[in-house]
């Protein structure tokens, strides 16, 4: 039994590049909107209100709503770029359905592109952008490097090994393979072997436990009231959200000595995330629990938030999320279906501000219309859950068919 | 995105103006924290108000350069040519015997370095500042 519904998703358009076929941040953002407008049966000027995540990497430009905007000579009420990080993008539908719930809007366009590996050298750049440039960047950290403080503390703290970390990389590229736009799916079906015979990137992280900079993507969702929705446009609902920041920094993380979110844990500790109270907002505002949950799209972008994730969502007890993979629940015929593109580690990550590439996959697999491979069990119900920064901020959607 | 200077390639840090005592010290080759005088948390990084209790009253500290390591991680890959060049290279978090966590480079490759394990500061020379990096204690 789901609460009311508070919007519906009645548009979705997606848009793709690779090296050989190049298309700017801009160039994928038309053609997702455009794609995505036909899709609502509603032209621009309908359109009240835009809400994008960061400024894609692949085009740094400050208020890059605005710009898309005015690339489009489209004038709004409202527009901005969310930015709890990475988990902005997913929150983006969250401060839709309330200007919708205000009266302040009728159709809402969330909206993100990127194409990080076409335009920019990510890895130069990387930590420069997400690390503490007073006290940190000093010392030369990757973002891997970053998230391996966490996967250190969790592999000292549960007994987690690499072995275990190879079964969501295995597990994810599983999905990917048969994805016509993951980045790893020429590489086939994996097994752990092949992770661990991987380099390493920043110990403990090898390659294949590492997400890829994946060609480019666009995605764009109109967002209405739930009773604006016409039989014809296949809608996805969005019964519960919820959001949560801690840090900007690790540094900042590492020296809080409280944490107002009842489930984050003692502190100081690197193996709970904002994710904790963001889901736990969600369930509550959809009266839904985590077995009430058919379908899973999660920020994996280093193979250990896999199970970290999947604890803080509620699917196993802390330290145990690994068995969620071990156990095929996120498989094809599993009962939890999970990152059904591949996810961050095998479709790649597009971009800093990214999650409208999971985001669009929830709405293709809700409507039956995946591009890859669709679950045993056509999902009814699903989960996305976006996160940004060093283990920054996480923010959580539950969607209905 | 705030832009780091570079300084013989060596990114220097982005000064803030909380921390300038704390760049100061190391120049003399002291590793110093801010300590708040009313509830007595030691405060860092650096600050104007006590994050904790949100006083004024913080006074810095010389800290002894002990502590031990939280988490780390190896850098195999190096992010520009200048700490490609040191690759491999160990960052990550130490427990300051004061009672705070300091980001630094702890010096030694991945099977020379534990969680616990008891680290000393010393102190190098990167661009136009001296900066903390950690190394294991001699244990006698
Ligand atoms: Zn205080």
């Amino acid at each position: 039994m789901t609460a009311q519904p508070v919007a519906a998703i009645v548009g979705m358009g997606d848009a793709y590049a690779t090296r050989a076929d190049r298309k700017d941040p801009l160039q994928l953002a038309v053609e997702a909107t455009v794609a995505a407008l036909a899709d609502a049966g509603i032209t621009k000027n309908q359109v009240d209100a835009l809400f994008t995540g960061r400024s894609p990497w692949a085009d740094k430009r400050s208020q890059w709503n605005n710009i898309f905007a005015s690339h489009m000579q489209m004038p709004l009420t409202f527009t901005s770029e969310l930015t709890l990080h990475g988990a902005g993008l997913t929150a983006t539908l969250a401060q839709a359905s309330q200007m919708i719930a205000a009266g302040k809007a009728e159709y809402v366009l969330c909206l993100q592109s990127d194409a990080t590996e076409l335009f920019v050298d990510a890895v130069a750049m990387g930590a420069e952008a997400d690390a503490d440039p007073q006290f940190e960047v000093i010392y030369g950290p990757t973002i891997p490097s970053l998230y391996a403080q966490a996967a250190r503390r969790y592999f000292h703290e549960f007994g987690i090994t690499e072995t275990d970390l190879a079964e969501v990389a295995v597990a994810n590229q599983r999905w990917g393979a048969h994805h016509p736009h993951a980045a790893k799916a020429k590489h086939g079906e994996i097994d752990i072997a092949t992770v661990l015979d991987s380099p390493y990137v920043a110990t403990p992280l090898r390659r294949w436990m590492c997400s890829t900079w994946g060609g480019g993507t666009g995605g764009a969702l109109v967002v209405t009231a739930p009773d604006n929705v016409r039989p014809h446009q296949k809608p996805v609902y969005l019964h519960g959200y919820g959001s949560a920041t801690t840090h900007e920094y690790l540094s900042d993380r590492m020296n809080m000595r409280g944490c107002k979110f009842a489930d984050f844990g003692t502190l100081p500790n690197l193996t709970h995330t904002a994710t904790i109270e963001a889901a736990r907002q969600a369930y509550a505002m959809a009266e839904l629990g985590p077995s009430d949950i058919d379908m899973v799209q999660v920020s994996v972008n280093f193979a250990h938030m896999g199970p970290i994730v999947m604890e803080d969502l509620g699917f196993a007890k802390k330290g145990r999320g690994i068995d969620v993979y071990r156990e095929g629940r996120t498989g094809i015929d599993g009962d939890l279906p999970t990152d059904t593109n591949g996810g961050w580690l095998s479709f790649g990550q597009p971009g800093i501000s990214c999650n409208m590439d999971t985001l669009i996959e929830t709405v293709r697999q809700l409507r039956g219309q995946p591009l890859g491979l669709a679950p045993t069990r056509k999902p009814e119900t699903a989960l996305v859950q976006g996160a940004g920064g060093m283990l920054a901020a996480g923010s959580v959607l539950v969607l209905a068919a | 995105m705030s832009e780091t200077t570079a300084h013989n390639d060596w990114p220097q840090p982005y000064r803030l103006l909380d921390a300038a005592p704390y760049w100061a010290a190391l120049d003399e080759q002291r590793l110093t924290f801010q300590r708040c005088a009313d509830c007595a948390e030691a405060v860092w990084p650096a600050h104007s108000y006590c994050p904790y209790c949100a006083s004024s009253a913080l006074n810095w500290a010389e800290s002894a350069g002990r502590g031990t390591v939280y988490s780390f991680s190896t850098v195999m890959r190096g992010p520009t040519p200048v700490w490609a060049s040191i690759t491999p290279y160990t960052v990550g978090f130490v427990q300051m015997a004061e009672g705070y966590m300091l980001f630094a480079q702890i010096e030694g490759g991945p099977e020379s370095i534990a969680i616990d394990q008891d680290v000393t500061v010393r102190f190098v020379e990167r661009g136009a500042q001296t900066i903390p990096v950690f190394t294991a204690a001699n244990p006698g």
